[in-house]
């Protein structure tokens, strides 16, 4: 795990957005964009703006940075609310204050990567394999639709069915169907005690026989990850919450170490991989873990979490026929755009574009290249 | 062709039901308020079957909707007012695959909840969504409800237990959605109430069954004292699987009829506690619990780490309902949400609102998480009655949404709370709700006049009084 990783994180090709001020002038701006005819994209800080689909340069980028702050806390209710330019960072410090935080994370360069943003990419997350993903932990939203008509779904208690569920088309939809405005949050008290452990290197075979070990064995577990590192070794990382006593025991692990312990511990973010040409992500059997490092290049690194969601950074091509070998898999993702994705089910999700409004750019999850990178290294595949 | 004849040459004698007593088996569910009978039952036994019945409806422009076990208690599986085919999926409930490695069950959408756990308790997992009906309910409709249970405080709805599902939607097709990265239609359709097609197939993620559980049953004096210790424990950082209160006149029903647990009688609320976990945790946590209710120390304690005895203290929450049948004949639950900081004031005012209209009316609920079920007793052979009850659930969920809660937190929307919608979303929500619909349901066959108002049912807005749609006891 990279203790301080923020510094890793640099918009890879900077474009002109408009910052807008406030909800009324965003409104404005996507009348103009509806009566145009012109694509726009919602952005935060624009971080992740190279990582991901790439965007036709005609697409009008809208910041919603300027729409920050938490906008109602209930400590006692273990809810909030949060505008969506509200950066990560200073959301975790309002909460963390009461003693409370939110279970998904550790999001990686939390100063520079707004709420909306995070929920919007939906990166592959370590924890809350027990307790609900990144997915569950948004219990309500305010958005504008592409003619900036204001909607809402969901609301503000833990518990809710009315209305159908939009809060989960946001996130990872990287923007493509809505400009969320506010994301009413579920939070999680901050374990007592908390220590994240690591094991030694050893071949990956050997890491996934252990990973797949402590799935079924160790208890009490944030998170169980398979670690890849390049040159083809791995260790197993796992973090443990809970009652001092209970994390000082299960901590005494032979094969392991305690790499850090408290809040470093909870805020102990994956290394990143956006300098990796190419990004991977998607999810798998866990079952199937051998036969997924059978796929692997030997330079490939990242990590496979408990649920079996990974994301692997590489600098070769994908592996033809990866997607049907492991199950789960998809390729999403690459710092020099998309390179291959999958429509969960086109005619429907074309379908969900109309019911916002056409002005989104929906290519950023929902195109098709075929033709992928020209291969710079072999795979150790077959 | 016409459509019925079309059915019964696709599918055998006995498959197809349009006799009258079938028909009355199925005119409502658990929510006895709204009834209609349908045009017929079929009985499909695969996703082939399903996709055949569904495509016949959309061929002829007939109303579908899917049911279980019939147990939905805000009326999604009872037949519209226009005529409906009922899908009884009941028959449908093949274990289909099991991986332990990958803590992940594939099932049809008719198996019962409980037998799924039931199933695989030698495997050391479980599935940990435990409606109070999960002896009889099925997990389809779990799904499509997204069901709670006690234990959701804990282990989250059902919607962050599915992995995957087949759904054959409205027009006949069969789609397969899975948990993954991008657009996340899997979380979209849990909890549809079946509007966008229908559940075939269910990839459930199944969790360890808990190393030791140690259940306290704490009896208070008043209500305002069992919050409390609620408030305290959900303070202390601690999450029991479990937090549960019931009310003085609940406890009373209850200890009068067979679900009888021994709750003390004299008791104003029980609070019903719950660990779960490694034998670590549960130990740990354990003193933490013990301490908490030694600040306010309640009339009785009772603690347990016996699985008879804690299937007695169970016993009279999860037959709670049941007992309410010695009350009066008909029972209206409601399932209101409030931020759990409010449950003390806002008990104190549903509570003025039963003696407002003359309605009595208990208390079963989730504390940990705001989930109230105040439950209405009445008569519904009595119009007045039944007009009293209406009015008192509106006006109780009236009052969770303007404190900041929810008109229903894991029962659904269904017909019951159509007009109720109204209180947490504005018609431009509503608006956009219809056009997702129409994504899967472009014709509106797929149990119409559920969940979302459509703005075309006359009993939308009026169905408290609208004659014939109410159906008396």
């Amino acid at each position: 795990m990279h203790a301080d990783a923020s510094e890793r994180i640099v918009p890879l090709e900077p474009r002109d957005h408009l910052v807008v001020e406030g909800e009324h002038e965003l409104a404005e701006f996507l009348r103009d964009c509806d009566a145009r005819g012109a694509a726009c994209l919602p952005v935060g800080f624009a971080s992740r703006e190279g990582f991901g689909a790439p965007v036709d340069d005609s697409v009008r980028r809208v910041s919603l940075r300027q729409l920050s702050g938490v906008s109602r806390f209930a400590p006692d209710d273990l809810t909030c609310g949060v505008r969506v330019g509200t950066r990560w960072s200073d959301l975790l410090a309002t909460i963390e204050a009461e003693g409370l935080t939110v279970e998904s994370g550790p999001i990686h360069a939390a100063a520079h990567r707004s709420v909306g943003g995070v929920f919007a990419e939906a990166p592959p997350n370590p924890r809350g394999h027990d307790r609900g993903a990144l997915r569950s932990q948004i219990i309500g939203l305010r958005a504008m639709d592409g003619k900036g008509a204001e909607f809402r779904s969901g609301g503000r208690v833990v518990k809710n069915v009315a209305g159908y569920d939009l809060c989960k088309l946001f996130v990872g939809s990287g923007g493509a169907y809505f400009a969320a405005l506010e994301l009413e949050l579920r939070l999680v008290a901050l374990p007592q005690a908390i220590a994240c452990c690591r094991s030694k290197p050893m071949t990956r075979s050997d890491a996934s026989a252990l990973w797949l070990e402590l799935r079924r064995t160790l208890p009490d577990t944030r998170s169980i990850d398979l670690v890849m590192k390049s040159e083809g070794s791995a260790c197993v990382e796992f973090v443990v919450t809970g009652a001092p006593a209970l994390v000082t025991a299960r901590a005494k692990h032979d094969a392991f170490e305690v790499i850090a312990d408290g809040k470093r511990a909870w805020h102990l973010a994956p290394e990143p991989l956006d300098a990796e040409p190419l990004v991977m992500r998607g999810r798998m059997r866990p079952s199937r873990i051998a036969d997924f490092l059978k796929w692997m290049p030997l330079e490939a690194r990242g990590r496979v979490h408990f649920q079996g969601a990974f994301s692997v950074g590489i600098d070769s091509n994908v592996p033809p026929g990866l997607e049907t070998d492991v199950g789960f898999a998809r390729v999403l993702r690459g710092p020099r755009g998309m390179l291959r994705t999958t429509l969960v089910d086109a005619a429907i999700e074309t379908r969900l574009f109309g019911v916002f409004g056409t002005c989104f750019a929906p290519s950023r999850i929902s195109f098709d290249t075929s033709t992928p990178p020209a291969t710079t290294r072999a795979s150790n595949h077959g | 062709m016409d459509f019925l004849a079309s059915l019964l040459r696709r599918f055998p004698q006995g498959r197809v039901l349009v006799d009258t007593a079938s028909k009355l088996a199925y005119e409502c569910d658990g929510f006895p308020l709204h009834r209609r009978l349908p045009l017929a039952i079929v009985v499909p036994r695969s996703t082939e079957d399903v996709r055949d019945i569904v495509k016949l409806c959309n061929e002829h422009g007939i109303a579908f909707v899917a049911r279980g076990a019939g147990t939905g208690l805000s009326g999604g599986a009872t037949p519209g007012d226009r005529p409906t085919v009922v899908i009884a999926l009941a028959g449908m409930r093949e274990f289909v695959r099991f991986d332990p490695d990958d803590r992940v069950a594939v099932v049809q959408p008719g198996l019962v909840n409980l037998d799924l756990s039931v199933a695989i308790l030698d495997s050391g997992l479980c599935f940990a969504p435990d409606p109070s009906s999960q002896k009889a309910c099925t997990l389809g409709g779990n799904v499509a409800e997204n069901s709670g249970g006690p234990h959701c405080f804990k282990y989250g709805m059902t919607t962050d237990h599915v992995v995957g599902v087949t759904i054959v939607t409205a027009d006949g097709t069969i789609r397969r959605l899975q948990e993954g990265d991008g657009a996340d239609l899997l979380g979209l359709v849990t909890g549809h109430e079946g509007t966008f097609g229908i559940l075939t197939e269910l990839e459930l993620r199944l969790v360890p069954a808990p190393e030791k559980i140690r259940t306290w049953l704490a009896a208070y004096r008043d209500m305002s004292a069992a919050c409390r210790a609620v408030s305290r424990i959900v303070g202390s950082g601690v999450v029991p699987a479990a937090l549960e209160i019931l009310d003085e006149l609940t406890i009373r029903a209850v200890e009068a009829s067979v679900y009888a647990a021994g709750y003390p009688q004299d008791a104003g609320a029980v609070l019903l506690i719950e660990l779960d976990g490694s034998r670590l945790a549960v130990d740990t946590d354990t003193a933490v619990i013990e301490a908490i209710l030694a600040e306010e120390p309640p009339l009785t304690l009772e603690a347990t780490e016996d699985a008879e005895q804690r299937t007695r203290l169970w016993k009279g929450r999860k037959g709670a309902f049941g007992a309410m049948g010695r009350l009066a004949p008909d029972l209206y639950v409601l399932d209101g949400v409030v931020p759990r900081s409010k449950l003390e004031r806002v008990l104190r005012e549903i509570c003025e609102i039963g003696r407002t209209h003359e309605v009595t009316l208990s208390n079963v609920f989730h504390a940990g998480d705001g989930n109230l079920h105040p439950n209405l007793s009445f008569d519904g052979r009595d119009p007045i009655q039944r007009a009293r009850a209406l009015e008192a659930g509106r006006e109780i969920l009236a009052l969770c949404v303007r404190e900041g809660g929810s008109i229903s937190g894991e029962h659904g929307v269904g017909s019951e709370k159509l007009e109720h919608m109204e209180f947490m979303f504005a018609p431009h929500d509503i608006e956009i709700f219809r056009g997702v619909k129409a994504c899967f349901d472009p014709k509106a066959l797929c149990n119409p006049h559920k969940a979302i108002p459509t703005g075309t049912s006359c009993k939308e807005g009026a169905s408290a009084k609208a004659p014939g749609v109410l159906g008396a006891r």
